[in-house]
């Protein structure tokens, strides 16, 4: 109940991160440049970033969608840790440094990581999945017990005898009109805490077959990221490249391809990345391997669990909903608390008897 | 808590239908709500916006007959105090 609740104070703030974090800090953007000025090849600004901070390595690319930006990420190890991603803006035109975003850790940041996993990593992820589940079942019980309550109410009274009886009332009528909308943002939240589980393992079922025939060899050079991209797009016209991860030997990549991330060009469509692998010495090579279902599952839990596909006006619906959640979660406390201290003083009146005759 | 449902012989007992329609029916817009969002922009937001309002309007109106203005968060903390003293 506890870790539920704190689920729900955190991930009020956590809804409007986006425009949060555009109040808290300077936006890079794009300067003024006629529409048609061509971009420069992706080779040339990744060496543009990697002559800014010679001693990184490169991890991956994304393309921003809506301006002619391209940020590398870089980090001070080959395997990066958490947190210690260095991410440059380049100017995709000019291959002009824009902005050197050194790792730090703000407050959206630790908000976060106490709703995603407590600051335990895994074990706390699966953990709070787990209380997602929980969250599931108390949804369910609650719905089985919402017919005896409510078997001689009209939908939607209130009584007012006793304050136990009103927020009794009240917590089974906001429960039982947000059902749908805890049940969906719990699950999908419990899916969410599978991520890193669920890419293992379809790395796991994927990988060593398109790892087969470069078995011994070392970690590839990409030869040119751009070749690689521009195949991508030859072949598959109807996406878009998301972003480009480097030969690497972390768990998101792959030692021997470069991987390019494409989505869809509908709302729906662009949240479901698709990765081909191009070979990292022959953009000819490429493999699409087909996304499991579920890791199919998991990016359609991401926009259900975070509300960010209907624009601000959902977002706000989203915390109207969260702040009725907290509302049912602490009544259902309350009434919890006030049924044990009520049964309690039932059984033990004698002492509570005694107990009033002595102090006042 | 089955104390507080305790049954009030006057009134007559519903079906678990009676009891579950609206309840039924409020989930189910909600549920469209949160699906049309996902098929696109524009109308599909429209009727999402509109789908998920419907708990908060209900929550809104049926919680307002209740509220004697005060906001839930102090009546919250008046009650812990109320019922402390009882």
């Amino acid at each position: 109940m506890i870790f539920l609740l704190m689920l729900c104070l955190t991930g009020l703030p956590l809804i409007f991160h986006d425009e949060i974090n555009h109040l808290l800090e300077d936006e890079i953007s794009a300067p003024a440049m006629p529409a048609d000025t061509p971009v420069l090849p992706l080779d040339r600004l990744i060496a543009s970033a990697r002559q800014q901070q010679p001693k990184q390595h490169v991890l991956f690319v994304s393309l921003k969608a809506a301006e002619p930006l391209v940020v590398v990420a870089m980090s001070p190890t080959p395997i990066p840790v958490p947190g210690q991603l260095h991410r440059l803006t380049v100017d995709a035109r000019t291959g002009a440094i824009l902005g050197d975003e050194a790792p730090h850790q703000d407050a959206m940041d630790v908000i976060l990581r106490i709703h995603r996993d407590m600051f335990t990593g895994l074990p706390g992820e699966l953990f709070l999945g787990l209380m997602g589940l929980v969250f599931a079942a108390s949804i369910v019980s609650g719905v089985v017990v919402y017919w005896p309550f409510m078997r001689r109410l009209q939908f939607g009274t209130v009584r007012d005898r006793s304050t136990r009886l009103k927020w009794l009332d009240l917590h089974n009528l906001l429960g039982i009109v947000t059902v749908s909308w805890t049940l969906a943002v719990g699950l999908t939240g419990t899916i969410n805490t599978l991520a890193v589980p669920l890419s293992d393992l379809w790395r796991a079922q994927t990988m060593p077959a398109l790892l087969a025939p470069h078995q011994g060899k070392p970690l590839a050079e990409a030869k040119s990221v751009e070749a690689a991209v521009d195949a991508v797009r030859t072949a598959y016209p109807d996406r878009l490249v998301a972003s480009v991860t480097l030969p690497t030997a972390t768990r998101f990549g792959s030692p021997q391809h470069v991987i390019v991330w494409t989505k869809g060009r509908t709302p729906f469509t662009a949240r479901m990345f698709s990765p081909v692998m191009v070979d990292a010495q022959d953009s000819t090579k490429m493999i699409a391997p087909a996304l499991s279902w579920y890791l199919r599952a998991l990016q359609v839990s991401r926009p259900l669990h975070f509300g960010d596909y209907g624009g601000l006006p959902l977002k706000i619906i989203w915390a109207l909903l969260d702040i009725i959640t907290i509302i049912v979660l602490s009544s259902g406390l309350y009434l919890w608390v006030a049924k044990r201290r009520g049964s309690r003083r039932r059984s033990s009146s004698v002492v509570a008897a005694t107990a009033a005759t002595v102090s006042p | 808590m089955s104390s507080s449902a305790a049954p009030s012989p006057r009134s007559v007992q519903l079906s678990a239908w009676q009891v579950f329609r609206a309840p039924l029916l409020i989930g189910l817009v909600a549920a469209a709500g949160l699906s049309f969002g996902l098929f696109g922009d524009g109308v599909w937001d429209g009727l999402c916006w509109l789908g998920l309002s419907i708990p908060i309007l209900l929550s809104l109106i049926y919680g307002a007959r209740w509220k004697s203005g005060l906001e839930p968060a102090q009546r919250v903390q008046a009650e812990a105090r109320g019922s402390g003293s009882k």
